[in-house]
């Protein structure tokens, strides 16, 4: 079958399997490998991308679903060359080392934020509670968060 | 990937297509909310003779309504969707449903899985439908151009058991007016922040001039279905909310519970410990619940 939708702002047609996950449809069938596959069951957060703005976890979502739907990854965040805020907060204050978890996170922390532009430390520890990191015992991810958070007051 | 090969990915426009769908495929077709868990028992090797998934989106039953003090909750509202309907919790009565989709899980899921999906899984150790029996819900289900309500309790067969005919499906979750007064709450208790429930608890309870007036107590994850107390909550009825009376309905429920869920992560003793306890713990948080 076939679906269509709006991927970092471009409309993409692409042909799936009726019970195809959205995380197999991006990486193999169109390339974009910045969304990882984590633990395959929703429980990681590495897979997190945004549909229609929320985030979801793209392994145990189905491809047909999302049908007309707008995506948006990780490739679709920088601008011209230039970081999304979002990415380059995570960069300046080291919210990651070996970087597999962090598109996840950066996708999720996007959609807080859009929702809800200044959190407390609390509303981002509680927002991130799908995500899991191995390096960084998360104080980075938290402080890179909260950084975003002050700057928008 | 898992044990499901679809060959079809379908969504019905009409209830009359979902029936006939579910008439033409029978077994092997599947209705999904948000396919959260569909895909977890996918990748658990179940499923593999699903060959047409049918999804509810294009019935418009994602809206949430009140009537005559009655809320509907149609079956394709998700979990972000339903805690978000602050105006609804404000008085309390149905406190235990935020209580319950706080922290149900991480917002990747809530914002995907539907109250129906949580409804009709039918998994034990879910908390919604814990909460949703102890507002004394029902659920509507569609087939064959006519409805039936069914008790939430009963609804709910068994382990991955609805109440579901040929040709049926799940179309709304009807939770009833409550008596003035009343107040809900949920609690639960879990190994870790990402786990399920080893044992939940939700209460409606209504104090008037100091004493209860009626209770309703449902546990989850205690057997294959959520476990309504009543004897339990009858201790309480026409009773001060004294540490006394929540002995003694500890003590009750010791009684009443018996043979709870015994597997790998705890012992059917210790499932009955924390029962009494979110017990007390419950009904003390329902009711000195206040308006917001």
């Amino acid at each position: 079958m076939k679906i269509s939708v709006t991927l970092n702002g471009q409309q993409r047609d692409v042909e799936i399997e009726s019970g195809e996950m959205l995380n197999f449809t991006l990486r193999e069938r169109l390339g974009l490998t910045g969304t990882k596959r984590g633990c395959d069951s929703g429980g990681c957060g590495a897979c997190t991308v945004l549909v229609d703005n929320k985030p979801v976890y793209s392994c145990m979502m189905f491809a047909a679903k999302v049908d007309g739907s707008e995506l948006i990854t990780i490739e679709g965040l920088q601008k011209d060359g230039q970081l999304d805020p979002v990415q380059k907060a995570y960069v300046d204050l080291y919210a990651l080392q070996c970087g597999y978890c962090t598109p996840g996170f950066i996708m999720l922390t996007k959609a807080l934020l859009d929702t809800n532009p200044h959190p407390s430390e609390e509303e981002v520890r509680e927002a991130l509670v799908g995500n899991l990191c191995r390096c960084t015992g998360y104080t980075k991810i938290v402080e890179a968060v909260m950084s975003l958070s002050r700057e928008r007051r | 990937m898992g044990g499901l090969r679809p060959n079809y990915y379908l969504k019905p426009q009409t209830p009359a297509e979902v029936t006939s769908i579910l008439r033409q495929y029978k077994e092997h077709a599947l209705v999904i909310g948000g396919g959260t868990e569909i895909y977890e028992l996918s990748e658990r090797g179940f499923l593999t003779d699903i060959k047409a998934l049918i999804d509810l989106s294009k019935l418009g039953l994602n809206k949430i309504r009140t009537h005559d003090g009655e809320v509907s909750l149609g079956a394709s509202v998700t979990l972000s969707q339903l805690e978000s309907q602050k105006d609804l919790y404000r008085d309390g009565t149905l406190g235990c449903l935020p209580d319950a989709l706080h922290d149900l899980g991480p917002p990747q899921v809530r914002n995907v899985a539907t109250v129906g999906g949580a409804v009709t899984a039918c998994i034990p150790f879910f908390d919604l439908p814990t909460a949703l029996a102890s507002l004394d819900s029902a659920v509507e289900v569609n087939g064959e151009g006519s409805s039936r309500r069914i008790p939430i309790l009963s609804f709910q067969k068994d382990y991955l058991q609805p109440d579901l005919n040929e040709g049926e499906f799940v179309t709304r979750i009807l939770v009833p007016r409550q008596d003035k007064g009343t107040r809900s709450a949920f609690v639960k208790f879990v190994a870790n922040a990402g786990d399920w429930s080893l044992v939940n608890c939700s209460c409606a309870v209504r104090v008037s001039a100091g004493r209860v007036a009626a209770a309703r107590l449902v546990f989850g994850a205690v057997s294959n279905k959520p476990f309504s107390a009543e004897k339990t909550a009858s201790t309480l009825v026409g009773k001060e909310l004294t540490e006394e009376t929540l002995d003694s309905a500890a003590d009750a429920l010791e009684k009443e519970l018996v043979d709870p869920t015994s597997d790998g992560k705890a012992s059917g003793n210790y499932r009955r410990r924390l029962a009494k306890i979110l017990l007390r713990e419950t009904v003390k948080r329902a009711a000195s619940r206040e308006t917001r």
